[in-house]
């Protein structure tokens, strides 16, 4: 849902999808693929996290975004345990996007005849 | 060597990286070209001292220039509404729990202990000791409910994807909807709080883990709720208001980043079968009662309410429904967050998909 979310359409949602579970991340640029390996590391083993793949991430982000993604990816480790813990079903539309606005009412043609 | 080590070192973590040692001054961030890793024992990201992380956080109502935990004092430079939001969501979950404080303290200790981090271990057995509880009993298993407890703490933290309808059936009839809810925020915290210290590898205080912050910030009215009708922030590309960030050049080693993943269990779930899954969590029964919508309008914040929107998000109604005083404290250091950061949509979302894939979750 989020990546629709992001401006992806259903087509590019699913290529991403695929891409991402596929395991063949050549597609990423670089600091993209430090990026996923880092948050896939830090979500299954957080102490196993070491001084080289930190280093790794500032040497391709910066200090200031190695942050943000650490902070961010920490985020993402605690709404999978609210939504693991109780197993809240899945919406079957998107709740991420706004709802779809109601149709507008056709506008009313004066001259238009009524009847016959 | 003090006792509080003592009582701590048998249940380090194997390969555990951490030591108790005084907070680091000022620090310089790690050397991205230096063959050596910095000192085993020194924070991974510079640390500034007090005086210097208030200059950075938001105007205080409450707590001004008091002591501040060292993981504090090195976010606060790069994200000080952010930190200041994280100050004030700690204290409601470490203070203003409706768990009793024992009770509170231990699950935090047990999913520190399945995390392998001191930091957690030394800050949640210094609360426990606060409420009134002695440290050995955190090591005992106690009854058979104590026991299911603590066990769905470890098992939340280490295989989230593994715990049965029945165990979380069994708690609800133990605590009740309310302290689940409660619990579980516990450890959803500790999950992301352990990850975010693990990461900046910062050491204990000198003199010991400190109380909740009393700082209250003075918060600038938050960004308007969207009318429903409208394109949320995240939909619309990089936030509006994203602070620079300096991102450097790709090394001159880029190329030699790995571009596969290399190990077997990434494929050992098939996509189709992922795929499947979501589709089945769509007609699942949730595992707790789900609040009906004109309770989540009672309970989440105004400021936080989106008409049209907020109730057909599930997530809210039952995190809001049972528990709106944690929930409000982690939304709005979120949304500082996001627009302090204004990580890119697109990558933010992917790292999401990593992370639930490396999780086994739907979600």
């Amino acid at each position: 849902m989020l990546l629709a979310v992001a401006g992806l359409d259903r087509l590019q949602v699913s290529r991403r999808v695929e891409t991402l579970a596929s395991g063949d991340w050549s597609a990423f640029a670089p600091r993209e693929r430090v990026l996923l390996m880092f948050a896939r590391k830090l979500s299954q083993a957080p102490a196993s996290i070491a001084a080289e793949d930190v280093q790794q991430m500032v040497r391709h982000w910066g200090e200031q975004r190695t942050l943000d993604w650490i902070y961010h990816i920490s985020w993402c480790n605690f709404m999978t345990r609210v939504a693991d813990a109780f197993q809240i079903p899945l919406e079957s539309e998107n709740v991420f996007l706004p709802p779809e606005k109601p149709a507008a009412a056709e506008p009313r043609d004066p001259d238009a005849k009524t009847g016959g | 060597m003090n006792d509080r080590v003592t009582r701590l070192r048998w249940v380090i973590v194997p390969g555990c990286l951490f030591f108790l040692a005084d907070a680091a001054p000022a620090q310089q961030p790690p050397d991205a070209g230096s063959a050596q890793a910095s000192s085993v024992d020194a924070p991974w990201f510079a640390v500034v001292d007090d005086a210097t992380a208030w200059t950075h956080l938001p105007p205080a109502t409450a707590g001004q220039g008091e002591r501040l935990p060292v993981w504090a004092r090195v976010l606060a430079p790069s994200l000080p509404a952010t930190t200041a939001g994280l100050l004030e969501l700690d204290r409601v979950q470490r203070q203003d729990s409706t768990l009793d404080p024992l009770t509170r303290a231990e699950i935090r200790w047990i999913a520190a202990r399945a995390h392998g981090c001191r930091y957690s271990l030394a800050e949640a057995e210094a609360d426990y000791v606060r409420a009134g509880g002695r440290a050995e009993e955190l090591t005992q298993p106690g009854n058979a409910e104590r026991q299911r407890l603590r066990e769905f703490v470890r098992r939340m933290c280490v295989a989230a994807y593994d715990v049965s309808d029945e165990e979380v059936e069994q708690l609800l009839q133990d605590r009740g909807p309310q302290d689940l809810t409660a619990i579980v925020l516990v450890v959803a915290y500790a999950n992301f709080q352990d990850r975010l210290l693990s990461s900046l590898h910062v050491t204990q205080e000198s003199d010991g883990p400190l109380l909740p912050s009393r700082a209250q910030f003075a918060w600038k009215k938050p960004p308007a709720a969207q009318p429903a009708g409208d394109k949320p922030p995240q939909a619309a590309g990089e936030a509006a208001n994203k602070p620079e960030r300096q991102i450097p050049a790709p090394p001159p080693d880029a190329d030699a980043v790995p571009t596969h993943v290399a190990d077997e269990g990434w494929k050992s779930v098939p996509l189709a079968d992922l795929r499947q899954r979501l589709t089945g969590q769509q007609t699942r029964a949730a595992r707790i009662p789900i609040p009906p919508p004109e309770v989540l309008r009672q309970q989440m914040p105004k400021e936080h309410y989106q008409p049209g929107r907020s109730e057909r998000i599930l997530w809210n109604s039952v995190a809001y429904g049972y528990q709106p005083q944690l929930t409000a404290a982690w939304f709005s250091a979120m949304r500082q967050f996001r627009e302090e950061s204004g990580l890119p949509d697109e990558l933010r979302q992917s790292a999401f998909w990593v992370v639930t894939r490396s999780n086994l979750c739907f979600y």
